[in-house]
């Protein structure tokens, strides 16, 4: 489980978690060089020990009982660690800075001892090593874990959120010491990567073979608020414009549900060959994504562009409604409340690309697409909801010609040039498409868009899906 | 008393006290005596989950209005369209969730209605099964088709639409809605459940000496 990784002190390590790669940077010391490893990610997909949300801490293990022993090579002390239960060690929950979520990194370093990261979500870190091992010696190499403290058993979320924040006790055990009557991952933090760290001089230590010129800026650490951080001439302010209510062309709203013993969004199962919402390239729209009840948890992942979030709701009320899952029933969450407002500020500032649905939540994003026009999907990053049909299409498409040689303008006030609910000419939305194939779908009429605040996004922007009669031959 | 002693390792492995080191997933399959619309018995994984043998299965059960008459419509489909690729090879299992009604009789009336009466050589077998409730129980939690949610699990209507596939020669398994396209479950079919490199791909692997002395150079 723990994968091996030499350090060196003297230099910031930073480690971006789902991208699988490490890299560093800002060696301000003698040896400017550079390493790279790579973490498999049991944590970035879906299985059963580790789900859907994920809180990573970085631990460090005092070597007390490295210190008796004679060698200090990584052999010996990843055997000293797994093989003894007597042999405890001091834990100690570390603080490292955090400059990036998903697709942005911040010119800010918000410091923090852990994180929560969904699948497909990234965080991108600095752990400075060489403040952690300023008493460091040869052949004494420290070890740093990076533990894993919300395992979970279902895609229902982490049952039993472990105590971490700094409290040693729940590492009691060596974390890759296996249970006798239930797999240690279920009820322990899980180690995920262990980071040894050696004297620069260390002959045990490792050797480096490239050199690096790195970003000589420096890197603040703050504990701001949202209102101080807006202050910072970050890069993210710099290029980061929220989108206004009144830029809002269209709204959709995306229901996540389970059906039909798989998974699907607005009652339709995947289809490649449809085109579920067409966006017009360089107008902004709105999504209202829902999560359609029973518990699921689902990490929704956007491709091709990142959002921004605008709210983040929850009704509570309906944790306790036993979900009869059957549609078209989907619980309206008339009781919502907005908890943005106590998500971390990482979670809720800049660009991302993949939002996090608990049970019972609606949260509502907004998203300009830029580039691209053609067939792009978002889905469950839950693998297995994603392989059982929790996908859907967009496809953006490019403004049409106002005919005087101008592409359309993207004034929402001016008539939109194309129609929100029709796909390209060579896609449908599907239902011709469904029924043609001799298999229609159930009917099910959508309970209402929770109250939108783009009062002038026009009407009915939600393609609505009637029950069909089959066409008379 | 050789052959005694190897049935007897083999009765305390299917009753899962003894893990082998390298399990696949159809070990899980249980091994339910089951009976078909012909009246014939069978056992669930001996019998079907054989090496060489791929699988369509699904649920159903006869009187329901919702929909098992599409899938059951979509398999009359894949049968006749799968021939040429599996021909022999691929049996379509359809077991039913209300066994206390739907008896082999009353499965065998319901094949008619699809024309699975008698085999046939131009189409893939395709049996229904039915079996004791604990039995067909059993076999639905093996295979996955249940629900977490007790209420839905028990409505039987939400089991129907899915088609689960795969052989246990490559060992590789899959679900998919019967609702989706026919060409798209062919082609995610004959991915997972085919046995060989044709079957998968749909084209012959060039195996002539030219081509392997080609490929590794």
């Amino acid at each position: 489980m723990i994968r091996k990784w030499r350090g060196n002190p003297g230099r910031l390590a930073t480690l971006s978690l789902n991208r699988q790669r490490i890299y560093f940077a800002s060696p301000a010391v003698s040896r400017k060089s550079t390493s790279a490893g790579a973490i498999g990610s049991p944590f970035s997909q879906n299985n059963s020990t580790v789900g859907v949300e994920a809180r990573f801490t970085l631990y460090a293990k005092c070597p007390r009982k490295l210190q008796r022993k004679s060698s200090g090579s990584i052999r010996t002390s990843a055997r000293s660690i797994g093989g003894n239960h007597a042999d405890r060690y001091d834990n100690v929950c570390l603080d490292y800075l955090r400059i990036g979520k998903d697709s942005w990194l911040w010119k800010f370093a918000y410091r923090m001892k852990s994180l929560v990261l969904a699948m497909a979500n990234r965080a991108d870190l600095v752990v400075d090593f060489a403040a952690l091992c300023k008493d460091i010696k040869i052949g004494q190499p420290q070890q740093f874990v990076l533990v894993n403290t919300m395992p979970q058993k279902d895609g229902r979320g982490p049952k039993q959120k472990l105590v971490d924040g700094g409290d040693p006790r729940v590492l009691s055990l060596p974390f890759d010491v296996a249970g006798q009557d239930r797999p240690a991952e279920l009820n322990r933090p899980i180690g995920l990567m262990k980071f040894v760290v050696y004297h620069p001089d260390d002959p045990e230590g490792p050797t480096y073979v490239d050199d690096v010129d790195c970003d000589s800026q420096p890197i603040v650490p703050i504990n701001g608020s949202e209102a101080e951080l807006a202050q910072l001439p970050t890069v993210l302010n710099a290029h980061h414009r929220n989108i206004e209510d009144s830029e809002v062309a269209v709204v959709r709203e995306f229901i996540f549900k389970r059906g039909k013993g798989a998974w699907q969004i607005n009652g339709r199962f995947y289809d490649p060959n449809l085109a579920n919402a067409t966006p017009c390239v360089g107008k902004a729209e709105e999504w209202v994504l829902r999560n359609g009840g029973g518990g699921w948890w689902h990490p929704i992942h956007i491709h091709l562009e990142s959002h921004q979030l605008v709210t983040y709701e929850k009704d509570f009320l309906a944790d306790g409604v036993i979900d009869d899952g059957l549609n078209p029933d989907v619980n309206p969450l008339r009781r919502r409340i907005p908890i943005q407002d106590n998500l971390p500020v990482p979670e809720r500032i800049g660009l991302h690309d993949t939002q996090v649905l608990g049970p019972n939540t609606v949260a509502r994003i907004r998203i300009r697409t830029r580039t691209f026009t053609g067939p792009f999907v978002f889905h469950c990053h839950n693998l297995e909801h994603e392989d059982m049909r929790m996908m859907f299409n967009f496809e953006p498409i490019a403004p049409a010609s106002t005919g005087d040689g101008n592409s359309e303008s993207c004034d929402p006030h001016v008539p939109l040039p194309w129609d929100p609910n029709l796909a390209p000419s060579a896609r449908s939305h599907g239902n011709e498409v469904t029924w043609s194939d001799g298999v229609g779908e159930l009917p099910w009429e959508f309970p209402p868009i929770p109250v939108t605040p783009v009062t002038d996004a026009g009407v009915d922007q939600i393609q609505r899906r009637k029950q069909q009669t089959r066409p008379t031959e | 008393m050789a052959w005694q002693a190897i049935l007897q390792c083999l009765t305390v492995g299917q009753n899962g006290q003894v893990t082998p080191s390298s399990s696949s997933r159809s070990d899980s399959f249980p091994n339910v005596p089951l009976v078909d619309h012909f009246g014939r018995s069978h056992r669930f994984h001996d019998d079907f989950i054989a090496p060489g043998n791929a699988v369509i299965i699904n649920s159903m059960y006869t009187t329901c209005r919702g929909s098992c008459p599409a899938t059951s419509a979509k398999l009359v489909e894949l049968r006749r369209k799968l021939w040429p690729v599996f021909e022999k090879q691929l049996t379509i299992l359809s077991f039913t969730l209300e066994p206390q009604i739907d008896t082999p009789k009353v499965l065998k009336q319901y094949a008619e209605l699809y024309g699975v009466s008698k085999p046939s050589d131009r189409l893939c077998s395709w049996l229904f099964l039915t079996g004791t409730q604990q039995d067909i129980e059993r076999l639905r939690h093996g295979l996955i088709f249940y629900d977490l949610n007790p209420k839905v699990d028990s409505d039987p209507t939400q089991h129907a639409s899915l088609l689960f596939y795969g052989n246990s020669t490559t060992d590789k398994w899959a679900a998919m809605p019967s609702e989706l396209p026919t060409q798209a479950l062919i082609e995610s079919i004959r991915r997972i459940a085919g046995l060989n490199f044709e079957q998968r791909y749909g084209i012959t692997p060039d195996t002539s000496r030219k081509a392997i002395a080609q490929a590794s150079n």
